[in-house]
């Protein structure tokens, strides 16, 4: 029998800044092998949440729990079990696509040569071996992105936390990611992703939360909205915007016109 | 709308979440006493210039003092690759504004690298003013030459600026025409070291009118001050020439695409590549792998490689003429000139690697904190690459002594590697805390950090951070025993590596703590120029 742990399991956590919180009281929890969204506006907390899933910054209170172990006390073993996609870089610009995938997977423990062929083929794989020897400094923004996410894989995580990981990427590249995710998740491996684009959530997800200033305003499961009428943007914007809905003051200013 | 630039460059540098406060005390404190020191010097140059009895001497002691401010001014940010703020002209070229603004602005910002000499010229030209030789008619022909002296060295070092960058994108070779450039600007010491004849030097002097630095002497002396004037101007004209073209080529190159773009693949196999994977051989992972990526990422960051390339020469020709002098005090230095030279590169290359280790890593530092290593590592890893680069510095730095014919033996060489890596102990370890308490992001490409500041900082805490290596060479002195020297040297590698591991225990703590602010400090991006 599998492990019956979620995932992630967060119980009211915090992030305050100079009095104000980033991340209010968030509840969550992410069954394992799911496909998870997480949503909401700019600045409503979800890399602030990402980054503190992952321990890059402390929470101020509240519990954290990845496949079953609780951050930051088993850091370094959760660290080992989970694969990352950072909103920032986390890319050194100054080595070759293959070096950094080497260098990725050697700091998984993977054995020299086991990174070095892992890297190869996910080179491969991303459609970026023509590009393993120009430095990374010389990748656009959706080869960076995919870098990033082949250097993701690298050590067969079961969990992946992803922030934007579409972003700045042409559609066969985007098309190549999704059926590579879809694929990890039928494989067991469960993912839990923040993206603007909602069409792609909605496709991609079986199940999504929607968070706005530093709360979570929502907890959809897909196949509910799917049955229904109303699209998972109209129901964003519902809830983000309230009554207000989106403004049109725009229509205010003359010389705009 | 240079006003504008300026506003949104100093709102960009506003202090947020109390993250950059201890880097601005920092910075603060590092400025209070480097222009401090300056200021001192300037007070006493004006004092000199004031006193009607050093008249006689005004001629030889201002061309020699014009031409070392200039060699500095126009030669320092090149050695150091700290040429104070710039224009981003990526950003800035999106918005319709002409050129010449443009080029106003980044004049303007001169000023923020090399301020030290205004400092100076300041003090002479006060100095003189003051004196009563220089009443009436005089003093405005010395006010005149001293800022046209200023604008010259400006606009020049705007167009350097702009040239370096631009070699740094292109040839394949710049860092060997950076080299000949220092030694080419170097010569005088090269000239008084070959001990060539009086007469000949003579003619060469920096008080000769045709020199720069020779007109504007005979200008602010009012001495054949027409044609001085005449040659002033030209040098004005010709400065402004060149740093406005410069300008324009780096505007049209930008225009154009960068020629990064064009980078060829990098080759596979090598002997670099065998160099890169020698930790590899020696080390276990993880360290191993990060001593090695960061033996390839400094080797590919032209501003790191210019910087290395210039410590193991730059130190030589500098000290030339003192290691020259067989007798006295300097002795001691022609004996030790592997020595003295090497640990001027270790000096130098501290702003550009242990000073601020994370520099160059920028927001990929976030990767140390979620990858399932130690922090530990990773600085360990830093600084062991640093110090596997001293190695070849040092070979290179003996091979340059033999070619001037200084004094090279395999116990010098021996006695130096020892030295510089128990040296290194001590700035790895203070280094480490500086890269984790005061980490600023560093652009690969440009050449806009704290240079100056940085290595003065570094060298006026040498005395203090070496002092137990000049305890071996005092006791190695008035015992005349090397079994001494090496005594003493042995406890000051102990307690090296006490200090070493105290300033790294010390670093992985506030790096666990300050984590969050080191990221937001790494990832931290400019405003329309480029100051961090």
């Amino acid at each position: 029998m599998g492990d019956v742990t979620p995932a992630i399991a967060v119980r009211d956590l915090r992030k305050v800044y100079e009095g104000k919180a980033a991340v209010d009281g968030l509840t969550l929890t992410v069954p394992r092998g799911s496909f998870f969204g997480f949503l909401g506006p700019n600045g409503a907390g979800k890399s602030t949440t990402i980054r503190m899933l992952t321990g890059l910054i402390p929470a101020t209170s509240g519990s954290i729990e990845l496949l079953g172990l609780p951050m930051p006390a088993e850091e370094m073993a959760i660290k080992q079990r989970i694969g990352l996609v950072p909103d920032e870089s986390l890319l050194f610009d100054r080595l070759t696509g293959a070096e950094f995938l080497e260098f990725v997977g050697r700091m998984y423990n993977l054995p020299r040569p086991l990174a070095m062929e892992r890297a190869g083929e996910l080179l491969e794989i991303f459609e970026l071996s023509n590009e393993r020897r120009k430095l990374i400094a010389e990748y656009s923004k959706g080869m960076r992105k995919r870098v990033a996410m082949a250097a993701s894989l690298i050590h067969r995580p079961e969990l992946f936390l992803m922030d934007e990981p579409f972003e700045g990427v042409d559609a066969v590249g985007a098309r190549l990611m999704k059926e590579i995710l879809l694929d990890q998740v039928r494989h067991g491996a469960t993912i839990f992703l923040t993206s603007h684009v909602l069409e792609v959530v909605e496709r991609l997800c079986d199940r999504a939360a929607i968070i706005n200033e530093g709360k979570i305003v929502a907890d959809v499961d897909m196949r509910d909205l799917r049955a229904g009428s109303e699209t998972l943007e109209d129901l964003f914007v519902r809830l983000v915007t309230g009554e207000r809905g989106v403004g049109r003051e725009f229509e205010k200013l003359e010389w705009l016109a | 709308m240079i006003l504008a630039i300026l506003r949104a460059q100093v709102l960009s540098m506003r202090i947020r979440r109390g993250g950059r406060r201890a880097g601005a005390i920092f910075t603060a404190f590092t400025s209070l006493l480097f222009y401090g020191f300056w200021t001192f010097l300037g007070i006493g140059v004006l004092a000199w210039f004031s006193s009607p009895d050093n008249a006689v001497y005004f001629t030889p002691v201002l061309s020699s003092g014009l031409f070392f401010t200039m060699l500095y001014w126009q030669l320092a940010p090149v050695i150091t690759a700290g040429f104070g703020a710039s224009l981003d002209l990526r950003k800035l070229r999106v918005y319709p504004i002409p050129h010449r603004k443009l080029f106003t602005v980044e004049v303007l910002l001169r000023l923020t690298n090399c301020a030290e000499m205004l400092i100076i010229l300041t003090g002479a030209t006060i100095g003189l003013m003051r004196n009563p030789a220089s009443a009436g008619l005089r003093g405005l022909l010395v006010l005149a030459g001293a800022v046209l002296f200023a604008a010259i060295n400006i606009v020049l070092s705007a167009g350097v600026r702009h040239w370096i960058e631009r070699l740094f994108l292109r040839t394949r070779f710049r860092e060997v025409a950076m080299i000949l450039l220092v030694v080419v600007a170097l010569l005088p010491q090269l000239l008084f070291f070959l001990n060539l004849r009086k007469a000949g030097l003579l003619r060469l002097a920096p008080s000769q009118i045709f020199w720069p630095w020779g007109a504007v002497t005979h200008m602010m002396l009012a001495d054949r001050a027409v044609p001085a004037a005449l040659l002033v101007l030209l040098y004005t004209g010709l400065a402004f020439w060149f740093g406005r073209r410069q300008f324009e080529h780096t505007i049209r190159e930008d225009d154009a695409g960068s020629p990064r773009k064009a980078a060829a693949d990098l080759k596979p196999a090598g002997f670099a590549e065998r160099l890169y994977r020698l930790p590899s051989r020696l080390l276990r992972d993880p360290i191993a792998a990060m001593t090695e990526k960061e033996l390839r990422t400094l080797f590919r960051i032209p501003r790191f490689r210019i910087v290395y390339g210039m410590s193991a020469v730059f130190g030589i020709v500098l000290y030339l003429p003192t290691y020259r002098n067989p007798r006295g005090a300097s002795s001691f230095l022609r004996e030790h000139a592997i020595t003295v030279t090497a640990l001027y590169g270790l000096l130098m290359l501290g702003p550009i690697s242990y000073w601020n280790a994370f520099g160059f890593d920028r927001s990929a530092v976030q990767g140390y904190f979620s990858w399932p290593i130690r922090f530990r590592d990773a600085l360990v890893a830093k600084n062991i690459a640093v110090a596997l680069l001293l190695l070849p510095q040092i070979a290179a730095i003996a091979l340059m002594d033999r070619l001037v014919r200084l004094p090279v033996s395999a116990g010098n060489v021996i006695e130096t590697v020892a030295v510089i890596l128990i040296a290194a102990l001590y700035w790895f370890g203070i280094g480490n805390i500086f890269s984790v308490r005061m980490p600023r992001a560093m652009d690969p490409q440009k050449m806009n950090q704290m240079g100056n500041k940085m290595q003065a900082l570094s060298i006026w805490t040498a005395p203090l951070l070496l002092l137990p290596i000049v305890l071996a060479y005092w006791a190695q002195a008035v015992f005349d025993s090397k079994l001494i020297f090496a005594g003493v040297l042995l406890i000051a590698a102990i307690l090296g590596g006490i200090f070493y591991y105290i300033g790294l225990d010390s670093a992985v703590t506030a790096a666990n703590e300050r984590r969050e602010t080191m990221m937001t400090e790494l990832a931290r991006s400019e405003g329309p120029m480029s100051v961090t």
